[in-house]
């Protein structure tokens, strides 16, 4: 089967309960906005390709279903990430703030090359900001990372975002290769969920490999 | 981030170990609201991953006896005919002993430094109970039809090794073929040694399709005599009958016609389905297939919450009705629990216990031009033990820095050697030093009741090599718990997943 695709980015998102990941995430991948709490439940992953410089390159990015309520995210969550989105609210200061944990919570659980960027959200309602659109950027300078401020009602920014991320990752991709000499190592990690078409036991055809 | 706990759940699961993850996923798939709760800040309990800075730091959430006036306190949280149970806080495991071991070769400077300054102990992955999977297996199944495969990558047991031991040369560790390469290239066997190889593989397809009662028929008065001999009978040399008894011997251990057969064609359904090896380990170690199977419960709705021990359980009219965590009451209609939690009142039907060392070494027990991950089978230098073995593990898993290795000897404690005299016999043979060790003992408890009716145990951590019990074990607790759900049903495909599969498959194949 052909390739649909020539790079595959696992990109996260991560911050405090109700800044609006789960938004943000439904508007790029599907432009649409709800205005309702969204439950997470059964939000697993998103999918969108996106197309930069020639390239086809297909974002999945993960939603935290809901554990971070209680700061407890799964470790898991965070292997093999190559683009974590961290996010805040304008509107909550202590989400604001709390960036700082999220991204000692990266530092130890994510890989030590993985990209960042901080957004703050909810840029709409500008009349319950409670952090300046330059603090936002001072702690985005700080911790070396880009920074937007972003909405998932008024579809402000959300693009932007994720396009910077990934053509991070891509350049910084590239490079890589460039210095590898072409080929990324062949690692041998097995992925058991292919969903059914496993090859048939070779015991079966035992004899045909003897002869 | 204030968020309190809910009022009333469906069931409260407490712990976070590999079982109670499992069924906290069933439940929540199935629909039912779930809370699940753990007292320490990380995942696994008993069934953890750590890191060698944490397994250091790691200071379980030790629950106090409640004191008269906490428990005044509590009580004012029940209403008529209800009783306040304190829940059980069982050793399962004890004994934990950790020690940097000084080497000559380090005296510059401590492997611990060395370590630290490099910022390598975040590197290591350290199992509690480090097992692997069969390729076709109960667990791999589970894992594809609940789609929790999507959150774990996993190697290939590369290679099996088989001890021997004479007085003149000491343990010699020798390959175990676990491919069919393997065996065919092996130039111990003759033509027809493989011959007789082949029809005994044909003859195993075959008998594997027929049902156990069908299947013992065919093997008649031979099935409980040792296999050997059925071998013998079947027509295949002695030295054929050691290559297949050594390679399904990680399976099954002195087998019988019966359970040799058993364990061969479960050897051969696996072989070949995601390489040469029928073996699997996680990326990450086993503590990652726990915080998997949170993440699927997660996603259905499931709602997390760690450091947050439970006090005590509330019971009306032999039915326990809430849990009390925090001082916050949780109304609930089923408890899950982890067999450390059951209360004290009520005996264990069974304990084993399980002897665990880890080594942190440097150097592999065998080396290779490649990094292996090495399963050693010490059965036949403890004849007397229902469970021995080595698994070596190391940064191509994700559970060491490049170059170190994690060496996990489990053993059951019967006979006169243990499994640490024999490990370190090993280490000493190929100059292997470990510069880190840590030892344990593992209750493994079993309870045939929890002392109420709407309160399941999950199955106890264990010895076995692989993890089929396991899943069986938690499908029945949700079978007859909830005989009108299904438990982690085939997930229904989304298009965005018709789209992956190419990706997979080409991971697959690599
Ligand atoms: C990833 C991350 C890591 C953090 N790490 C730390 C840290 O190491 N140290 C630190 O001081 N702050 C940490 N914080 C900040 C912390 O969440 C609080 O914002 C801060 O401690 C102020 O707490 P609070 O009691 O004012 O309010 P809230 O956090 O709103 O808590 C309200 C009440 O609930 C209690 N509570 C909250 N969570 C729990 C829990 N899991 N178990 C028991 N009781 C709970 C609080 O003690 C408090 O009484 C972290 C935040 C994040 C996002
Ligand atoms: N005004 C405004 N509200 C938003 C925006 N993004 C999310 N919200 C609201 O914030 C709440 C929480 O959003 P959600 O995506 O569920 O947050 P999550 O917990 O981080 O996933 C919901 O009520 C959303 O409607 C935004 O950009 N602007
Ligand atoms: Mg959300």
């Amino acid at each position: 089967m052909a390739k649909t695709y020539d790079y595959l980015f696992k990109l996260l998102l991560i911050g405090d309960s109700g800044v609006g990941k789960t938004c943000v995430l439904f508007r790029f991948s599907d432009d649409s906005f709800n205005n309702s709490f969204i439950s997470t439940i059964g939000i697993d992953f998103k999918i969108r390709t996106i197309e930069l410089d020639g390239k086809k390159i297909k974002l999945q990015i993960w939603d935290t279903a809901g554990q971070e309520r209680f700061r407890t995210i799964t470790t898991a969550y965070y292997r093999g990430a190559m683009g974590i989105i961290l996010v805040y609210d304008i509107t909550n200061e202590r989400s604001f703030e709390n960036i700082k944990n999220w991204i000692r919570n990266i530092e130890e659980h994510a890989a030590s090359d993985v990209e960042r960027m901080i957004i703050g959200n909810k840029c709409d309602i500008e009349e319950r900001r409670e952090v300046s659109r330059d603090r936002g950027e001072q702690l985005a300078i700080e911790y070396g990372t880009k920074f937007l401020e972003t909405s998932a009602k008024a579809n402000l920014n959300i693009d932007e975002a994720f396009f910077t991320l990934a053509r991070d990752i891509k350049s910084k991709m590239e490079q890589n290769e460039m210095r590898a000499g072409g080929s990324v190592s062949n690692t041998g990690r097995v992925n058991v969920g292919g969903s059914g078409t496993q090859k048939k036991s070779f015991f079966s055809n035992w004899s045909c490999n003897l002869l | 981030m204030d968020e309190k706990l809910p009022e009333s759940v469906d069931v409260v699961v407490l712990g976070t170990g590999l079982p109670e993850a499992i069924l906290a996923s069933a439940c929540a798939r199935a629909g039912l609201s779930v809370l699940h709760l753990d007292r320490n800040e990380y995942y696994g309990g008993d069934w953890s991953s750590f890191t060698m800075s944490m397994v250091h730091e790691v200071t379980e959430n030790q629950v106090k006896k409640l004191d008269s006036s906490e428990i005044s306190k509590l009580s004012e949280l029940l209403t008529e005919n209800e009783q306040l149970i304190e829940l059980g806080n069982r050793e399962i495991v004890e004994n934990i002993e950790m020690t940097w071991i000084p080497r000559g070769k380090d005296e510059e400077k401590p492997m611990k430094t060395q370590l630290e300054e490099a910022s390598q102990m975040r590197r290591f992955s350290i199992d509690l109970v480090p097992k692997i999977l069969l390729s076709k297996g109960a667990m791999v199944q589970t894992l594809c039809d609940s789609q929790v495969s999507h959150y774990a990558e996993f190697k290939l047991v590369n290679r099996q090794l088989c001890p021997t031991e004479t007085p003149e040369a000491g343990i010699t560790l020798n390959p175990v073929p676990c491919s069919k390469g393997e065996i065919f290239q092996s130039n111990a066997l003759s033509i027809l040694e493989k011959r007789a190889l082949m029809k005994f593989i044909t003859f195993c397809t075959q008998w594997s399709t027929k049902d156990t009662e069908e299947g013992r028929k065919l093997l008649a008065e031979h099935a409980d005599r040792p296999f050997s001999e059925f071998l013998e009978q079947m027509g295949v040399g002695k030295t054929l009958q050691s290559f297949i008894i050594n390679t399904i011997g990680i399976l099954q251990q002195r087998p019988t016609a019966m359970t040799g057969m058993l364990a061969s064609c479960q050897f051969m359904d696996s072989v070949g389905h995601f390489g040469p090896s029928p073996f699997l380990f996680p990326l990450y170690g086993c503590g990652e297939l726990s915080q998997c199977f949170c993440r699927l419960a997660a996603v259905f709705g499931s709602l997390y919450c760690l450091g947050r021990p439970v006090q005590a359980i509330v019971k009306k009219d032999g039915k326990i009705t809430a849990v009390i965590a925090n001082g916050d009451r949780v109304n609930c209609r089923y408890i899950v629990m982890s067999p450390r939690f059951v209360p004290e009142t009520v005996p264990a039907s069974s304990t084993l216990k399980i002897e665990r060392i880890v080594y942190a070494t440097d150097k592999s027990i065998k080396e290779a031009e490649k990094e292996q991950l090495t399963l050693l089978n010490l059965a036949s230098l403890r004849p007397d033990a229902a469970v021995s073995r080595l698994v070596e593990v190391g940064f191509e898993a994700c559970t060491a820095p490049k170059g170190h290795f994690l060496v996990h000897a489990t053993g059951t404690q019967e006979g006169e050697t243990s499994v640490k005299t024999i490990a370190e016999k090993i280490f000493e043979k190929n100059e292997v030093e470990p510069y880190w060790k840590m030892s344990f003992t593992a209750n493994s408890m079993k309870f045939d009741t929890a002392g109420a009716e709407n309160v399941v145990v999950a199955p106890p951590v264990d010895a076995n090599l692989h993890y089929a019990s396991v899943v069986e074990e938690c499908r029945q607790l949700f079978c007859t718990t909830w005989p009108e759900l299904d438990f982690l049903p085939r997930a229904m495909k989304k298009e965005e997943e018709e789209e992956e599969e190419p990706e997979t498959e080409e991971i697959a194949e690599n």
